[in-house]
Protein backbone atom coordinates (compact mmCIF):
# COMPACT_ATOMS: atom_id res chain seq x y z
CA UNK A 1 0.00 0.00 0.00
CA UNK A 2 2.77 2.37 0.98
CA UNK A 3 4.68 1.53 -2.17
CA UNK A 4 1.60 2.15 -4.28
CA UNK A 5 1.00 5.53 -2.59
CA UNK A 6 4.61 6.51 -3.21
CA UNK A 7 4.28 5.58 -6.85
CA UNK A 8 1.17 7.71 -7.19
CA UNK A 9 2.94 10.62 -5.51
CA UNK A 10 5.98 10.36 -7.72
CA UNK A 11 3.79 10.07 -10.82
CA UNK A 12 1.90 13.19 -9.71
CA UNK A 13 5.12 15.11 -9.12
CA UNK A 14 6.51 13.97 -12.47
CA UNK A 15 3.38 15.14 -14.23
CA UNK A 16 3.10 18.54 -12.55
CA UNK A 17 6.80 19.39 -12.48
CA UNK A 18 7.05 20.56 -16.13
CA UNK A 19 3.75 22.44 -15.90
CA UNK A 20 4.69 24.28 -12.74
CA UNK A 21 8.04 25.26 -14.23
CA UNK A 22 6.23 26.51 -17.36
CA UNK A 23 3.81 28.58 -15.25
CA UNK A 24 6.73 30.01 -13.27
CA UNK A 25 8.53 30.89 -16.53
CA UNK A 26 5.42 32.62 -17.89
CA UNK A 27 5.25 34.73 -14.73
CA UNK A 28 9.00 35.40 -14.59
CA UNK A 29 8.80 36.97 -18.04
CA UNK A 30 6.02 39.18 -16.62
CA UNK A 31 8.11 40.59 -13.81
CA UNK A 32 8.92 44.30 -14.02
CA UNK A 33 12.63 44.04 -14.78
CA UNK A 34 13.03 47.83 -15.00
CA UNK A 35 13.82 47.23 -18.66
CA UNK A 36 10.57 48.65 -19.89
CA UNK A 37 6.91 47.78 -19.82
CA UNK A 38 7.34 47.52 -23.56
CA UNK A 39 8.61 44.12 -22.86
CA UNK A 40 5.15 43.35 -24.19
CA UNK A 41 7.09 41.46 -26.79
CA UNK A 42 7.96 38.82 -24.29
CA UNK A 43 8.38 35.28 -25.55
CA UNK A 44 5.29 33.12 -25.89
CA UNK A 45 6.50 30.65 -23.27
CA UNK A 46 3.46 28.38 -23.35
CA UNK A 47 3.90 27.89 -27.10
CA UNK A 48 7.49 26.77 -26.58
CA UNK A 49 6.29 24.52 -23.75
CA UNK A 50 3.58 22.84 -25.84
CA UNK A 51 5.89 22.49 -28.84
CA UNK A 52 8.69 20.90 -26.84
CA UNK A 53 6.63 18.52 -24.75
CA UNK A 54 4.33 17.40 -27.55
CA UNK A 55 7.42 16.35 -29.48
CA UNK A 56 9.60 14.99 -26.69
CA UNK A 57 7.22 14.01 -23.90
CA UNK A 58 3.68 13.79 -25.21
CA UNK A 59 2.37 12.20 -22.00
CA UNK A 60 3.08 15.43 -20.09
CA UNK A 61 0.75 17.56 -22.17
CA UNK A 62 -2.76 16.13 -22.39
CA UNK A 63 -5.20 18.32 -24.27
CA UNK A 64 -6.97 19.50 -21.14
CA UNK A 65 -3.67 20.85 -19.85
CA UNK A 66 -3.00 22.64 -23.14
CA UNK A 67 -6.49 24.15 -22.88
CA UNK A 68 -5.94 25.47 -19.35
CA UNK A 69 -2.44 26.72 -20.17
CA UNK A 70 -3.97 28.77 -22.98
CA UNK A 71 -6.59 30.16 -20.62
CA UNK A 72 -3.87 31.09 -18.14
CA UNK A 73 -2.04 33.02 -20.88
CA UNK A 74 -5.31 34.76 -21.78
CA UNK A 75 -5.85 35.82 -18.19
CA UNK A 76 -2.29 37.10 -17.81
CA UNK A 77 -2.14 38.98 -21.09
CA UNK A 78 -5.69 40.40 -20.96
CA UNK A 79 -6.24 38.85 -24.37
CA UNK A 80 -9.59 37.50 -25.54
CA UNK A 81 -10.57 34.43 -23.51
CA UNK A 82 -10.08 31.23 -25.47
CA UNK A 83 -7.69 32.74 -28.01
CA UNK A 84 -4.51 31.16 -26.71
CA UNK A 85 -6.30 27.88 -26.03
CA UNK A 86 -7.34 27.70 -29.69
CA UNK A 87 -3.79 28.43 -30.81
CA UNK A 88 -2.07 26.02 -28.44
CA UNK A 89 -4.56 23.22 -29.13
CA UNK A 90 -4.11 23.72 -32.88
CA UNK A 91 -0.33 23.43 -32.41
CA UNK A 92 -0.67 20.35 -30.17
CA UNK A 93 -2.95 18.58 -32.64
CA UNK A 94 -0.79 19.57 -35.60
CA UNK A 95 2.40 18.31 -33.98
CA UNK A 96 1.11 15.19 -32.28
CA UNK A 97 1.76 12.88 -35.18
CA UNK A 98 4.86 14.70 -36.47
CA UNK A 99 7.30 13.48 -33.85
CA UNK A 100 9.21 11.33 -36.33
CA UNK A 101 10.46 14.44 -38.10
CA UNK A 102 12.00 15.91 -34.96
CA UNK A 103 12.92 13.23 -32.43
CA UNK A 104 16.59 12.14 -32.52
CA UNK A 105 17.45 14.95 -34.90
CA UNK A 106 19.96 17.77 -34.31
CA UNK A 107 18.73 20.66 -32.19
CA UNK A 108 18.58 23.14 -35.03
CA UNK A 109 16.00 20.94 -36.81
CA UNK A 110 13.69 21.36 -33.81
CA UNK A 111 14.50 25.06 -33.69
CA UNK A 112 13.72 25.51 -37.39
CA UNK A 113 10.47 23.60 -36.90
CA UNK A 114 9.61 25.90 -34.04
CA UNK A 115 10.28 28.96 -36.20
CA UNK A 116 7.84 27.62 -38.81
CA UNK A 117 5.25 26.95 -36.11
CA UNK A 118 5.73 30.51 -34.84
CA UNK A 119 4.99 31.92 -38.28
CA UNK A 120 1.77 29.92 -38.47
CA UNK A 121 0.81 30.92 -34.94
CA UNK A 122 1.43 34.59 -35.70
CA UNK A 123 -0.87 34.48 -38.71
CA UNK A 124 -3.60 32.60 -36.82
CA UNK A 125 -3.33 34.91 -33.85
CA UNK A 126 -3.45 38.02 -35.99
CA UNK A 127 -6.61 36.72 -37.67
CA UNK A 128 -8.30 35.92 -34.35
CA UNK A 129 -7.25 39.19 -32.70
CA UNK A 130 -8.50 41.12 -35.73
CA UNK A 131 -11.83 39.29 -35.62
CA UNK A 132 -12.11 40.09 -31.92
CA UNK A 133 -11.29 43.78 -32.48
CA UNK A 134 -13.46 43.90 -35.64
CA UNK A 135 -10.56 45.67 -37.28
CA UNK A 136 -7.32 44.86 -39.07
CA UNK A 137 -4.73 45.18 -36.32
CA UNK A 138 -1.06 45.89 -36.87
CA UNK A 139 1.00 42.75 -37.43
CA UNK A 140 4.23 44.26 -36.10
CA UNK A 141 3.61 43.60 -32.36
CA UNK A 142 2.84 39.94 -33.02
CA UNK A 143 5.79 39.59 -35.39
CA UNK A 144 8.09 41.10 -32.73
CA UNK A 145 6.81 38.65 -30.16
CA UNK A 146 7.31 35.76 -32.61
CA UNK A 147 10.92 36.81 -33.21
CA UNK A 148 11.54 37.05 -29.46
CA UNK A 149 9.98 33.62 -28.94
CA UNK A 150 12.15 32.02 -31.61
CA UNK A 151 15.28 33.69 -30.20
CA UNK A 152 14.46 32.52 -26.69
CA UNK A 153 13.67 28.96 -27.77
CA UNK A 154 17.22 27.62 -27.21
CA UNK A 155 17.10 28.86 -23.59
CA UNK A 156 13.63 27.49 -22.97
CA UNK A 157 14.51 24.28 -24.80
CA UNK A 158 17.56 23.88 -22.57
CA UNK A 159 15.39 24.28 -19.45
CA UNK A 160 12.82 21.79 -20.75
CA UNK A 161 15.60 19.39 -21.79
CA UNK A 162 17.14 19.57 -18.33
CA UNK A 163 13.72 18.80 -16.84
CA UNK A 164 13.23 15.86 -19.19
CA UNK A 165 16.53 14.36 -18.12
CA UNK A 166 15.54 14.71 -14.45
CA UNK A 167 12.17 13.15 -15.11
CA UNK A 168 13.78 10.17 -16.82
CA UNK A 169 15.88 9.43 -13.73
CA UNK A 170 12.84 9.03 -11.49
CA UNK B 1 -2.79 12.49 -15.68
CA UNK B 2 0.47 10.77 -16.48
CA UNK B 3 0.16 7.09 -17.07
CA UNK B 4 3.39 5.54 -15.69
CA UNK B 5 3.05 2.49 -17.91
CA UNK B 6 3.24 4.62 -21.05
CA UNK B 7 6.56 6.36 -21.36
CA UNK B 8 5.94 8.21 -24.59
CA UNK B 9 4.46 8.29 -28.00
CA UNK B 10 0.86 8.58 -26.82
CA UNK B 11 -0.95 8.95 -30.09
CA UNK B 12 -3.78 11.37 -30.23
CA UNK B 13 -6.43 12.27 -32.68
CA UNK B 14 -8.50 15.38 -32.95
CA UNK B 15 -11.41 13.65 -31.30
CA UNK B 16 -9.91 11.38 -28.69
CA UNK B 17 -6.62 10.96 -26.87
CA UNK B 18 -6.03 7.55 -25.40
CA UNK B 19 -6.38 7.57 -21.64
CA UNK B 20 -8.21 10.92 -21.64
CA UNK B 21 -11.97 11.44 -21.32
CA UNK B 22 -12.10 14.10 -24.04
CA UNK B 23 -10.11 14.68 -27.21
CA UNK B 24 -8.69 17.90 -28.62
CA UNK B 25 -11.92 18.49 -30.56
CA UNK B 26 -13.84 18.93 -27.34
CA UNK B 27 -11.37 21.45 -25.89
CA UNK B 28 -11.05 23.24 -29.21
CA UNK B 29 -14.82 23.63 -29.34
CA UNK B 30 -14.83 24.86 -25.74
CA UNK B 31 -12.15 27.43 -26.60
CA UNK B 32 -14.11 28.65 -29.60
CA UNK B 33 -17.25 28.99 -27.46
CA UNK B 34 -15.26 31.01 -24.90
CA UNK B 35 -13.79 33.19 -27.63
CA UNK B 36 -17.23 33.82 -29.12
CA UNK B 37 -18.77 34.53 -25.71
CA UNK B 38 -16.06 37.15 -25.14
CA UNK B 39 -17.14 38.82 -28.38
CA UNK B 40 -20.73 38.96 -27.12
CA UNK B 41 -20.22 39.80 -23.46
CA UNK B 42 -16.73 40.68 -22.18
CA UNK B 43 -17.95 41.54 -18.67
CA UNK B 44 -18.23 37.96 -17.48
CA UNK B 45 -14.67 37.31 -18.70
CA UNK B 46 -13.48 40.39 -16.83
CA UNK B 47 -14.88 38.99 -13.59
CA UNK B 48 -12.63 35.97 -14.05
CA UNK B 49 -9.69 38.27 -14.84
CA UNK B 50 -10.15 40.11 -11.55
CA UNK B 51 -9.81 36.81 -9.71
CA UNK B 52 -6.85 35.80 -11.89
CA UNK B 53 -5.02 38.98 -10.88
CA UNK B 54 -5.46 38.06 -7.22
CA UNK B 55 -4.11 34.57 -7.87
CA UNK B 56 -1.02 35.54 -9.83
CA UNK B 57 -0.12 38.54 -7.63
CA UNK B 58 1.36 36.47 -4.74
CA UNK B 59 3.26 34.30 -7.23
CA UNK B 60 4.70 37.41 -8.90
CA UNK B 61 5.62 38.76 -5.47
CA UNK B 62 7.55 35.60 -4.63
CA UNK B 63 9.22 35.29 -8.03
CA UNK B 64 10.12 38.98 -8.04
CA UNK B 65 11.68 38.93 -4.57
CA UNK B 66 15.18 37.86 -5.75
CA UNK B 67 15.18 40.57 -8.42
CA UNK B 68 14.12 43.19 -5.87
CA UNK B 69 16.78 41.98 -3.49
CA UNK B 70 19.46 42.14 -6.21
CA UNK B 71 18.35 45.64 -7.23
CA UNK B 72 18.36 46.86 -3.62
CA UNK B 73 21.76 45.32 -2.98
CA UNK B 74 23.18 46.95 -6.09
CA UNK B 75 21.75 50.28 -5.00
CA UNK B 76 23.20 49.86 -1.52
CA UNK B 77 26.69 49.24 -2.92
CA UNK B 78 26.27 52.22 -5.20
CA UNK B 79 25.38 54.40 -2.21
CA UNK B 80 28.33 53.15 -0.18
CA UNK B 81 30.77 53.88 -2.99
CA UNK B 82 29.41 57.38 -3.53
CA UNK B 83 28.66 58.29 0.07
CA UNK B 84 31.03 61.30 0.34
CA UNK B 85 30.06 62.73 -3.01
CA UNK B 86 26.39 62.21 -2.14
CA UNK B 87 26.86 63.95 1.20
CA UNK B 88 28.31 67.07 -0.45
CA UNK B 89 25.50 67.13 -2.98
CA UNK B 90 22.86 66.82 -0.26
CA UNK B 91 24.37 69.71 1.69
CA UNK B 92 24.13 71.87 -1.41
CA UNK B 93 20.55 70.74 -1.97
CA UNK B 94 19.56 71.58 1.60
CA UNK B 95 20.93 75.09 1.17
CA UNK B 96 18.94 75.61 -2.03
CA UNK B 97 15.79 74.07 -0.58
CA UNK B 98 15.87 76.37 2.47
CA UNK B 99 15.73 79.36 0.15
CA UNK B 100 12.95 77.73 -1.85
CA UNK B 101 10.96 76.90 1.28
CA UNK B 102 10.81 80.55 2.25
CA UNK B 103 9.67 81.52 -1.24
CA UNK B 104 7.15 78.66 -1.35
CA UNK B 105 5.63 79.69 1.98
CA UNK B 106 5.20 83.25 0.73
CA UNK B 107 3.64 82.06 -2.54
CA UNK B 108 1.32 79.66 -0.74
CA UNK B 109 0.05 82.45 1.48
CA UNK B 110 -0.47 84.73 -1.48
CA UNK B 111 -2.16 81.97 -3.44
CA UNK B 112 -4.52 81.21 -0.57
CA UNK B 113 -5.47 84.87 -0.20
CA UNK B 114 -6.16 85.20 -3.94
CA UNK B 115 -8.24 82.00 -3.96
CA UNK B 116 -10.29 83.32 -1.07
CA UNK B 117 -10.78 86.63 -2.89
CA UNK B 118 -11.96 84.85 -6.04
CA UNK B 119 -13.91 82.16 -4.13
CA UNK B 120 -12.11 79.40 -6.06
CA UNK B 121 -13.06 75.90 -4.92
CA UNK B 122 -9.98 74.08 -3.71
CA UNK B 123 -9.67 70.87 -5.69
CA UNK B 124 -6.75 68.91 -4.38
CA UNK B 125 -6.66 65.19 -4.96
CA UNK B 126 -5.32 63.10 -2.12
CA UNK B 127 -3.45 59.87 -2.60
CA UNK B 128 -5.64 56.90 -1.78
CA UNK B 129 -2.83 54.40 -1.56
CA UNK B 130 0.71 53.88 -2.76
CA UNK B 131 1.40 50.67 -4.62
CA UNK B 132 4.18 48.68 -6.15
CA UNK B 133 4.13 47.44 -9.73
CA UNK B 134 4.52 43.67 -9.48
CA UNK B 135 3.91 42.57 -13.05
CA UNK B 136 3.73 43.61 -16.66
CA UNK B 137 0.57 41.81 -17.65
CA UNK B 138 -0.18 43.12 -21.10
CA UNK B 139 0.15 41.37 -24.41
CA UNK B 140 1.06 42.46 -27.93
CA UNK B 141 -2.04 44.64 -28.10
CA UNK B 142 -2.43 45.63 -24.45
CA UNK B 143 -0.24 47.87 -22.30
CA UNK B 144 -1.04 47.20 -18.67
CA UNK B 145 0.64 46.49 -15.36
CA UNK B 146 -0.44 44.78 -12.16
CA UNK B 147 -0.16 46.63 -8.84
CA UNK B 148 -0.30 45.09 -5.39
CA UNK B 149 -3.39 46.88 -4.04
CA UNK B 150 -7.07 46.15 -4.58
CA UNK B 151 -10.57 46.45 -3.15
CA UNK B 152 -9.29 45.82 0.34
CA UNK B 153 -7.19 48.99 0.06
CA UNK B 154 -10.08 51.03 -1.30
CA UNK B 155 -9.09 50.81 -4.96
CA UNK B 156 -11.94 50.68 -7.46
CA UNK B 157 -12.16 50.60 -11.23
CA UNK B 158 -11.55 53.89 -12.97
CA UNK B 159 -9.31 55.54 -10.38
CA UNK B 160 -6.33 57.41 -11.86
CA UNK B 161 -2.84 56.09 -11.21
CA UNK B 162 0.16 58.43 -11.21
CA UNK B 163 3.85 58.35 -10.39
CA UNK B 164 5.94 61.26 -9.12
CA UNK B 165 6.15 62.76 -12.62
CA UNK B 166 2.68 62.37 -14.08
CA UNK B 167 -0.26 60.22 -15.14
CA UNK B 168 0.47 56.51 -15.53
CA UNK B 169 -3.00 55.20 -16.37
CA UNK B 170 -6.24 54.06 -14.79
CA UNK B 171 -7.32 51.09 -12.70
CA UNK B 172 -9.39 48.82 -14.91
CA UNK B 173 -9.78 45.51 -13.10
CA UNK B 174 -9.50 45.78 -9.36
CA UNK B 175 -9.45 42.51 -7.48
CA UNK B 176 -9.24 42.03 -3.72
CA UNK B 177 -5.49 42.47 -3.42
CA UNK B 178 -4.32 43.33 -6.93
CA UNK B 179 -5.39 45.71 -9.65
CA UNK B 180 -4.64 45.97 -13.32
CA UNK B 181 -3.73 49.40 -14.58
CA UNK B 182 -4.29 50.29 -18.22
CA UNK B 183 -1.35 52.50 -19.20
CA UNK B 184 -1.92 55.79 -21.00
CA UNK B 185 0.09 54.41 -23.92
CA UNK B 186 -2.44 51.64 -24.54
CA UNK B 187 -4.32 51.77 -27.83
CA UNK B 188 -7.62 52.15 -25.99
CA UNK B 189 -6.43 54.96 -23.75
CA UNK B 190 -7.83 58.49 -24.12
CA UNK B 191 -6.74 61.27 -21.77
CA UNK B 192 -8.41 64.69 -22.08
CA UNK B 193 -5.67 67.30 -21.76
CA UNK B 194 -5.01 70.99 -22.16
CA UNK B 195 -1.85 72.56 -23.51
CA UNK B 196 -0.24 74.34 -20.57
CA UNK B 197 1.10 77.21 -22.71
CA UNK B 198 -2.08 78.01 -24.66
CA UNK B 199 -4.90 76.42 -22.70
CA UNK B 200 -6.16 74.57 -25.80
CA UNK B 201 -8.01 71.35 -25.09
CA UNK B 202 -7.12 68.12 -26.85
CA UNK B 203 -6.93 64.38 -26.26
CA UNK B 204 -3.86 62.22 -25.82
CA UNK B 205 -4.40 58.88 -27.55
CA UNK B 206 -2.28 55.79 -26.90
CA UNK B 207 -0.66 54.02 -29.85
CA UNK B 208 0.67 50.91 -28.07
CA UNK B 209 4.11 52.45 -28.39
CA UNK B 210 6.21 54.68 -26.17
CA UNK B 211 5.05 57.82 -27.96
CA UNK B 212 1.39 58.82 -28.02
CA UNK B 213 -0.64 60.98 -30.36
CA UNK B 214 -2.25 64.33 -29.61
CA UNK B 215 -5.62 64.59 -31.33
CA UNK B 216 -8.70 66.76 -31.51
CA UNK B 217 -6.93 70.10 -31.15
CA UNK B 218 -9.39 72.97 -31.66
CA UNK B 219 -9.44 74.96 -34.91
CA UNK B 220 -6.49 77.34 -34.86
CA UNK B 221 -4.95 75.58 -31.90
CA UNK B 222 -1.20 75.26 -32.13
CA UNK B 223 1.39 73.29 -30.26
CA UNK B 224 5.16 73.31 -30.42
CA UNK B 225 7.85 70.89 -29.42
CA UNK B 226 8.41 71.09 -25.68
CA UNK B 227 4.83 72.05 -24.76
CA UNK B 228 3.63 70.37 -21.61
CA UNK B 229 0.18 68.77 -21.48
CA UNK B 230 -1.89 68.64 -18.30
CA UNK B 231 -5.15 66.83 -17.63
CA UNK B 232 -8.09 69.10 -18.40
CA UNK B 233 -10.59 67.41 -16.11
CA UNK B 234 -13.01 66.83 -18.99
CA UNK B 235 -14.73 63.50 -19.15
CA UNK B 236 -14.49 63.13 -15.35
CA UNK B 237 -11.74 60.56 -15.81
CA UNK B 238 -8.81 62.46 -14.31
CA UNK B 239 -8.51 65.39 -11.92
CA UNK B 240 -7.42 68.60 -13.65
CA UNK B 241 -3.85 69.89 -13.85
CA UNK B 242 -1.96 66.62 -13.49
CA UNK B 243 1.04 66.46 -15.88
CA UNK B 244 0.54 63.94 -18.67
CA UNK B 245 2.99 64.35 -21.54
CA UNK B 246 5.34 66.62 -23.47
CA UNK B 247 5.21 67.34 -27.21
CA UNK B 248 8.21 65.84 -28.99
CA UNK B 249 7.27 66.12 -32.64
CA UNK B 250 4.92 68.17 -34.83
CA UNK B 251 4.99 66.97 -38.42
CA UNK B 252 2.41 66.99 -41.20
CA UNK B 253 -0.40 67.67 -38.79
CA UNK B 254 0.53 64.74 -36.57
CA UNK B 255 1.56 65.60 -33.04
CA UNK B 256 3.51 63.02 -31.09
CA UNK B 257 3.96 63.30 -27.34
CA UNK B 258 5.99 61.38 -24.79
CA UNK B 259 4.62 60.47 -21.37
CA UNK B 260 6.04 62.41 -18.44
CA UNK B 261 5.51 59.45 -16.13
CA UNK B 262 8.26 56.89 -16.32
CA UNK B 263 5.94 54.25 -17.77
CA UNK B 264 8.78 52.19 -19.14
CA UNK B 265 10.34 51.68 -15.72
CA UNK B 266 7.51 51.76 -13.27
CA UNK B 267 8.28 50.86 -9.71
CA UNK B 268 6.08 52.63 -7.16
CA UNK B 269 2.88 54.41 -8.14
CA UNK B 270 0.04 56.22 -6.37
CA UNK B 271 -3.66 55.57 -6.80
CA UNK B 272 -5.51 58.89 -6.55
CA UNK B 273 -8.71 59.12 -4.56
CA UNK B 274 -10.58 60.96 -7.26
CA UNK B 275 -14.29 61.67 -6.98
CA UNK B 276 -15.44 63.15 -10.28
CA UNK B 277 -18.58 64.59 -8.67
CA UNK B 278 -16.37 67.10 -6.87
CA UNK B 279 -15.29 68.64 -10.14
CA UNK B 280 -16.44 72.17 -10.69
CA UNK B 281 -19.42 72.40 -13.08
CA UNK B 282 -17.61 74.89 -15.30
CA UNK B 283 -14.97 72.27 -16.14
CA UNK B 284 -17.65 69.89 -17.36
CA UNK B 285 -19.29 72.64 -19.37
CA UNK B 286 -15.96 73.94 -20.58
CA UNK B 287 -16.14 72.78 -24.21
CA UNK B 288 -17.47 75.79 -26.04
CA UNK B 289 -17.79 75.99 -29.81
CA UNK B 290 -14.15 76.94 -30.35
CA UNK B 291 -12.99 73.87 -28.44
CA UNK B 292 -14.91 71.36 -30.46
CA UNK B 293 -12.77 68.71 -32.08
CA UNK B 294 -11.98 69.10 -35.73
CA UNK B 295 -9.79 66.08 -36.24
CA UNK B 296 -11.97 63.17 -37.14
CA UNK B 297 -9.08 60.71 -37.35
CA UNK B 298 -9.67 57.74 -35.15
CA UNK B 299 -7.09 55.19 -34.25
CA UNK B 300 -7.82 51.59 -35.01
CA UNK B 301 -9.41 49.43 -32.38
CA UNK B 302 -11.00 52.30 -30.55
CA UNK B 303 -12.50 50.72 -27.53
CA UNK B 304 -13.38 51.28 -23.93
CA UNK B 305 -11.22 54.31 -23.44
CA UNK B 306 -8.98 55.26 -20.60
Amino acid sequence: MVGQAETRTSVGIKFWFPVLVALALILIFRLPMRTGTYAAFMPFVSLAFVYYWVLYGRQYVPFWLVFFLGLFEDMVTLGPAGLNSIILLAVAVGLTNQRRFFVNRPFFVGWAGFAIVCIGVTILRWLLESVYASDFLAVAPLASQAVMTVLFFPVLGWVFGWMRKRLRRY
Amino acid sequence: MLNPSRKGGARASLFKQSGQPFGAGFYLLLSIVLFASGLIDARSVNQVRRGAGDIIAPALDVLGAPIDWAARTGLWFDHVVNVFEENDRLRQDIKHLRDWRTKANELELENRRLRELLSVVDFSVPTLVSARVIGVVGGPYVRSVLINVGHMDGVRDGLPVVDEKGVVGRAILSGRHATRVLLISDLNSRVPVRVERTGDNAIVVGLNEYLMSLMFLPVGGTVQVGDRLLTSGHGRAFPPDVPVARVVSVEDGQVLVEPLADIERLDFVRVIDFDASLLEPQIEDGLDSSDRPVNSDRPTNSGGGN
